[in-house]
């Protein structure tokens, strides 16, 4: 899943790029619309998430025989899939936007420390750089929790320290590159501090960059949160997540496969979506990072 | 090249020992193991002696090198859910993994590689697009919904495939295309781009100038010089499949490392999830190693500059 950070794409080999415009539109109508679906969860979901009816179970949605007050069904408790739905989106889209965030500002620090410090400091911190890349996330966030079981914080905090070693390598770069340039060696001899030169000055510079690396990550968060959440392992009922949906409506395929499969476009239409905009924001702010 | 070979060894090394360290200081950090094996109400004079026989009363230092030694000596500690040393749970385990991850990594290769050069040859038709179309899709469909979409169709509705087990050929198909589909596309896109930067390269223009045949341009001078970059992919994408490996063994109930290690986090089986993470980290490490070293091999240049000449 770290792959699509990863893809060299050339700017100039895109075919069709007016083509390419109305996916990416499509791509940014879809996550605008997860946006307020997360922040009006209270005012759009008709009933609350845990609210059951039990005379109403596996209900199919309204497009296979079912009836317009579940219009995506119900589950095994007869809880209203459209609410459990919409839920399950702010929880999933919370945990993916903190955990970017803490990965971020991490990974941006930390390669930031790297590119002042030089020496001992920047080897111990591409040392870890490189242990964080070279071992599968996912399993050493399975072993974080089963050491110290998984709570809601300790599940945003995991997901969030996924990627922070591709901010670290990129700050990191950019910040030497930008050492070298007329414009910091002009404020040096102003005067100005390294730290000072490094947020006031450099940093702004960069900036572009790592908003394009933040929406490139974006898919790889969402889909180790429910991937954690699937094998549940991740975010624990009663509270719910789009994985944990999934995981629940794995075992009632046979009599529901409504339960599995709506969590399951909603976050395939999400990472794909994720990608598509992240791959057009590169391109459009930052063309050098196509080779990167 | 000795010299390559040399560094990289070093680097790995030292990497290894990382992991270790790592998943030394948190079983530290997690607790008394002590308090975890005995009741609550052991009397303080018990646990004291356990202690002692574990060597939990010793320095962090010793205790640590003591971490080490036995690591090394192959000594993970014994599941407690199945008494009897981890090393032997987790081994038992390992070539239905292997077996699940060489299929699912060479219908990867077989389907990434022939698809990107086509899209690549046939670069800005409807070829070239539908190609990539599909490996973004390949790429952004999580594992888990894959499977069950799969199970849902072919074992389900149409029946005509088993949706879990281990006995014969037809178990393998539904869960080797699930794991390897999102290899495949991250390769067709890696095979793609660096087929198109060799295809616009003026030697290819000679060859192609000289009368070769298309085939033979493509697989005697184009291939050999975008091997590079599809290298360093496969070796990223042997990560992705660890982590695909997890879900997949999962979802289609296959014995393997990965199923095992999301019981043994389950039931909080310390020794066998260490001795996966350990596993697993040296095996990404290894692999990554190799990586390197085919760099070598394949590209003079490298072979003739030190290690800062690798591109990363």
């Amino acid at each position: 899943m770290s792959a699509i950070m990863t893809a060299p794409t050339e700017t100039s080999e895109m075919p069709q790029r007016r083509r390419v415009s109305l996916l990416v539109m499509l791509a940014i109508g879809w996550l605008a619309a997860l946006l307020l679906v997360s922040i009006f969860a209270d005012i759009l979901a008709p009933q609350h998430y845990t609210q059951q009816n039990l005379m109403f179970r596996l209900k199919p949605p309204v497009l296979w025989g079912g009836a317009w007050n579940y219009p995506l069904g119900t589950d095994n408790l007869g809880r209203d899939m459209l609410s459990r739905i919409i839920y399950a989106i702010r929880f999933s889209m919370l945990i993916a936007l903190l955990g970017t965030m803490i990965g971020a500002l991490l990974g941006t620090a930390l390669g930031a420390v790297a590119a002042l410090a030089r020496g001992l400091v920047e080897e111990v911190i591409m040392m870890m750089v490189d242990v964080q890349a070279a071992v599968p996330f996912i399993v050493l966030a399975l072993a974080v929790l089963a050491f110290f079981g998984n709570a809601f914080s300790l599940v945003i905090l995991i997901v969030g320290l996924d990627g922070w070693e591709r901010y670290a390598r990129l700050t990191r770069g950019l910040m030497l590159g930008a050492k070298e340039s007329g414009y910091v060696t002009a404020i040096r001899m102003l005067g100005a501090g390294s730290v000072r030169v490094t947020l006031v000055h450099i940093l702004p510079n960069i900036v572009s960059a790592l908003v394009v690396q933040v929406t490139l990550n974006f898919p790889g968060t969402i889909l180790l949160e429910t991937s954690l959440s699937f094998l549940g392992l991740g975010v624990q009922p009663p509270l719910t997540s789009l994985g944990l949906l999934l995981g629940a409506g794995r075992s009632l395929l046979i009599n529901a496969w409504w339960i599995a499969v709506l969590p399951g476009l909603v976050i395939v239409l999400t990472t794909l979506s994720m990608s598509l905009f992240g791959d057009w924001l590169r391109d459009r702010l930052d063309p050098t990072l196509a080779h990167s | 090249m000795a010299r390559l070979i040399l560094t990289k060894s070093i680097r790995a090394l030292l990497t290894v020992m990382i992991c270790v360290t790592f998943v030394f200081i948190i079983l530290r950090v997690a607790g008394d193991p002590v308090r975890s094996l005995l009741p609550d109400d052991t009397p303080p004079a018990v646990l004291d002696e356990y202690r002692e026989r574990l060597g939990l009363d010793r320095p962090l230092v010793e205790q640590y090198l003591n971490y080490v030694v036995a690591i090394a000596q192959g000594d993970f500690g014994v599941s407690f859910t199945e008494r009897r040393p981890a090393i032997e749970v987790v081994r038992e385990r390992i070539p239905a993994t292997l077996q699940l991850g060489s299929a699912a990594m060479a219908l990867a290769l077989l389907l990434g590689l022939p698809l990107g050069t086509l899209a690549a040859f046939f670069r800005n038709t409807i070829i070239d697009r539908a190609v990539m179309a599909a490996a973004v899709f390949g790429h952004s469909v999580p594992h888990f919904f894959l499977g069950i979409v799969l199970i849902l169709l072919f074992a389900m509705e149409w029946r005509l495939l088993p949706s879990s087990g281990y006995t014969t050929w037809q178990h393998m198909i539904l869960p080797v295309f699930t794991l390897g589909t999102a290899a495949a596309g991250t390769i067709a896109r890696f095979a793609r781009t660096s087929m198109v930067e060799v295809l616009g390269q003026p030697f290819v223009r000679t060859a192609l100038g000289k009368g070769a045949s298309r085939l033979h341009v493509i697989t005697r001078h184009a291939l050999p010089n975008a091997a590079i970059p599809i290298v360093t992919v496969i070796g990223f994408q042997l990560g992705g499949l660890v982590g695909g490996a997890l879900v997949t063994e999962t979802v289609f109930a296959w014995p393997g490392v990965g199923r095992l290690l999301v019981t043994a986090v389950g039931m909080r089986d310390l020794a066998v999830v260490q001795t996966i993470v350990l596993l697993v980290a040296t095996t990404m490490v290894g692999a990554n190693y190799l990586v390197d070293i085919a760099y070598g091999l394949l590209d003079p240049r490298i072979r003739a500059s030190n290690s800062a000449g690798i591109p990363q």
